[in-house]
């Protein structure tokens, strides 16, 4: 058990905490907070992290990656949450899409999708959920037809985040008559096909973060499939495995979280004049708060030690979304609950710097159903790795 | 960081389980308890030489820190094995590293120790009401060693039936010391309280008018030292006694049938079975690292002792009666094994102080007042 940095990983951490002394201030903040407006800002992002080599650190070398291991990576996150960067855009291309194209994709898929990625000329999304095909993912029925030289695709997906930006999409579609998990192909879609429709959806705050989008006889070429014909299933359950890294490490910093608030509540005072830290009620929050953040902090660490020991994930790796999830829940509620009237004014009222904990609230609620809702995580669990018999 | 156990301390924990398994066996407990035998286990577990394990060999142990004495405990806690007598022994050995003769006897031949201290509370917490003084503090003409004579009770002490020396703090003219009572001194009182967990045991210890050698050791440190300890050491308890419910639990769903089908087949039992997954696993993460962070002394070790016995045993708890609802009628029954583990995680919450005691100590630790 080391508490402290390795000798590489303190060589590394040092260099990127200076870099990103120099290269930050280059950019033309303050990062606007619309989708759209933010893309020009994220790419000039991106740009620096490309040209310092930190463009897709943990993909392998001879694919323009840093061929960095799982705790290398973990420093990085940490060092740019600390500092402060830019929103990630293009999560799906760099942590999802790229990955699946180094181990499936072709020579000339390789050649044509990977550096646009990297550069962040290119966005993509991820095209798998359908109106009817949320958690039983294999029960999708957009259909791929085979016509001369190709494919046209027919049918819906939706809850597709940032799809108004992608360059590109990953897509599941049906190719064969076999049962479920059978004649599921992969495609790589460019958004702008003809027949591609991308319609804005609206989440709970009223903000169109995602959409529905239509394929309506969309012409896709054969050299855009990736693996097997049929075989789309296993590639889709690789993409999501990279994912899982990510996510144990958590997309929230909780123990930053948990500082902001600390600092936060020693500038208040209560209602009865003293200050609002001395509230005994308070204190037994933050610390309970407190503790959960160094766990999922720890339950990160255990996580990417395995992935960087080239481990069998543990039972570790499948617990960290059902423990971060109502972390990040309760630690924005908190937040909140210091606002007048519970923080709940629309995110359009500008009186109110809390704004962001708003965000951070409804967002957890989001991520508790995305990718799997936390009900089916629990079953997932409880089959795979406690052996419990299926339904 | 580097979040993992070195070879040997997986092999130290494996060992120690195959020998609780072969030695301490569901059945041989419950029958040790029903008779409130500890006497027999405590004997096997020091000719083993387990209660070495955790100390430096000058004082007869066989190294390791407390990352080992973690592991211990959790096994300890996972077989609900009659403990305090360890428990105590590794909180008051401590105390005695001007001893190394003392303290070697209480790790190898089973003349235990115990801190006399409310095991209510955290072990650096005087007690509410009554406190041992100690008066006449000074040199003894016969080796010079420094002797004062106690006098006071103190409630619930953790082992104190079990040991044979008492390692007491009390106050002086000169702030708290610390001092060595062998319970054999005329003025000595233990008297046994029995405990709804029938694998540990405590008992209000009687001081009047003993005359005790003071243990030449910094008593606020040795008592801080034994606080983060005792977090560390109970939170682990709590984390094998979890471990043990899970898979109680998860057995019984496979094998129970309603309705035509296994238990474990309903997503309501299947939840509440992952949900205790989380908790062993996040109670896992927190109890090796925390125990890793005081042993090295890390500046934010008290934080992390803290967490663990607040976020585990509070976690322990609901835990407990999660398995118990996945157990139905059975599991709460007298015969049945789950009793045994329930109740160990129930007094683990409160044991050296509840959570809400230790989460208003880390929020004393962290900076929620305005910088004046």
């Amino acid at each position: 058990m080391d508490l402290a940095d390795s000798p590489g990983e303190r060589h590394f951490r040092a260099e990127v905490r200076e870099w990103l002394a120099t290269a930050l201030p280059r950019l033309p903040w303050p990062e606007p907070a619309d989708l759209v407006e933010k893309l020009p800002f994220w790419r000039q992002w991106q740009r620096l992290l490309f040209d310092a080599g930190y463009a897709g650190l943990s993909w392998p070398k001879e694919y323009g990656g840093g061929g960095a291991d799982a705790k290398i990576r973990a420093v990085f996150a940490e060092e740019t949450d600390r500092a402060g960067v830019p929103e990630r855009l293009n999560i799906i291309g760099e942590d999802l899409a790229g990955p699946t194209i180094i181990e499936f994709g072709t020579d000339e898929q390789k050649e044509r999708f990977l550096r646009p990625i990297l550069t962040g000329e290119e966005i993509w999304c991820q095209l798998f959920s359908e109106p009817e095909a949320g958690s039983d993912l294999a029960s999708l029925r957009t259909r791929a037809t085979r016509v001369d030289g190709g494919w046209l695709l027919q049918g819906q997906k939706i809850w597709t985040s940032r799809a108004h930006l992608a360059a590109n999409g990953i897509l599941l579609a049906r190719t064969g008559g076999g049962p479920r998990h059978k004649g599921i192909t992969y495609f790589l879609l460019p958004m702008d096909a003809d027949g591609v429709t991308i319609r804005p959806l609206a989440h709970m705050l009223g903000e169109a973060e995602f959409n529905e989008v239509f394929l309506d006889d969309v012409f896709v070429p054969d050299d855009r499939v990736v693996g097997e014909v049929d075989g789309g299933w296993r590639v889709a359950m690789a993409t999501l495995s990279y994912e899982r890294v990510a996510i144990a490490t958590g997309r929230v910093n909780t123990k930053r979280a948990v500082d902001t608030i600390i600092a936060d509540i020693s500038r208040r005072t209560g209602d009865d004049g003293r200050p609002l830290g001395e509230d005994p009620a308070i204190r037994q929050k933050v610390a309970d708060l407190y503790g959960r953040a160094l766990i999922h902090y720890l339950i990160g660490q255990r996580v990417v030690t395995l992935a960087a020991a080239d481990g069998p994930p543990g039972p570790v790796t499948s617990i960290g979304k059902l423990y971060f999830c109502p972390l990040v829940e309760d630690l924005a509620d908190f937040r909140l609950s210091l606002e007048p009237l519970g923080g709940q004014f629309s995110p359009d009222d500008r009186q109110l710097d809390s704004t962001r904990w708003l965000r951070l609230a409804y967002q957890a609620r989001g991520t508790a159903i995305a990718g799997g809702s936390t009900f089916i995580q629990r079953n997932i669990v409880a089959e795979r790795i406690l052996d419990m018999p299926r339904s | 960081m580097r979040w993992d156990l070195a070879d040997e301390q997986e092999m130290f924990r494996d060992s120690l389980g195959e020998w609780l398994d072969r030695f301490a066996p569901a059945e041989t407990v419950h029958n040790w308890l029903g008779a409130g035998d500890a006497a027999t286990f405590e004997g096997l577990f020091v000719s083993e030489g387990w209660l070495a394990v955790g100390f430096a060999e000058e004082y007869g142990g066989q190294g390791g820190g407390l990352l080992e004495l973690a592991l211990t405990a959790e096994r300890l806690g996972r077989h609900s094995a009659p403990s305090s007598a360890w428990t105590a022994s590794v909180l008051a050995v401590e105390a005695l590293t001007g001893l190394p003769g003392r303290a070697a006897a209480v790790l190898t031949d089973g003349s235990f120790a115990a801190l006399a201290v409310d095991a209510d509370r955290p072990p650096d917490e005087p007690g509410p009401v009554v406190q041992v003084e100690a008066d006449r503090v000074g040199l003894d003409g016969l080796d010079g060693q420094e002797i004062g004579v106690l006098r006071g009770t103190v409630r619930s002490v953790l082992g104190a039936d079990r040991a044979r020396y008492l390692v007491v703090p009390a106050s002086t003219a000169a702030g708290r010391a610390l001092f060595l009572v062998d319970v054999d001194t005329e003025g000595v009182g233990i008297r046994a309280r029995e405990l709804l967990d029938r694998s540990r045991s405590v008992a209000d210890v009687d001081l009047a008018d003993v005359p005790a050698r003071r243990l030449d050791v910094d008593a606020e440190r040795v008592l801080a030292q034994a606080a983060l300890r005792a977090a560390v050491l109970v939170a682990a308890d709590s984390l094998g006694a979890a471990e043990r419910m899970l898979r109680l639990a998860v057995e019984y769903s496979k094998q129970r049938r309603q309705f035509g089908v296994p238990i474990g087949s309903f997503q309501a039992v299947k939840h509440a079975a992952a949900s205790i997954l989380v908790s062993v696993e996040a109670a896992r993460s927190i109890v090796y690292f925390a125990a890793a962070s005081v042993d090295q002394g890390n500046e934010d070790a008290a934080l992390h002792a803290a967490t663990a016995k607040a976020q585990v045993t509070a976690a322990g708890e609901q835990a407990a009666d999660s398995a118990l609802t996945m157990h139905g009628a059975i599991g709460y029954t007298w015969e049945h094994e789950l009793q045994l583990a329930y109740k160990r995680a129930k007094l683990n919450k409160r044991l050296f102080g509840a959570p809400g005691v230790w989460n208003e100590r880390l929020a004393a630790a962290l900076p929620l007042l305005p910088v004046s």
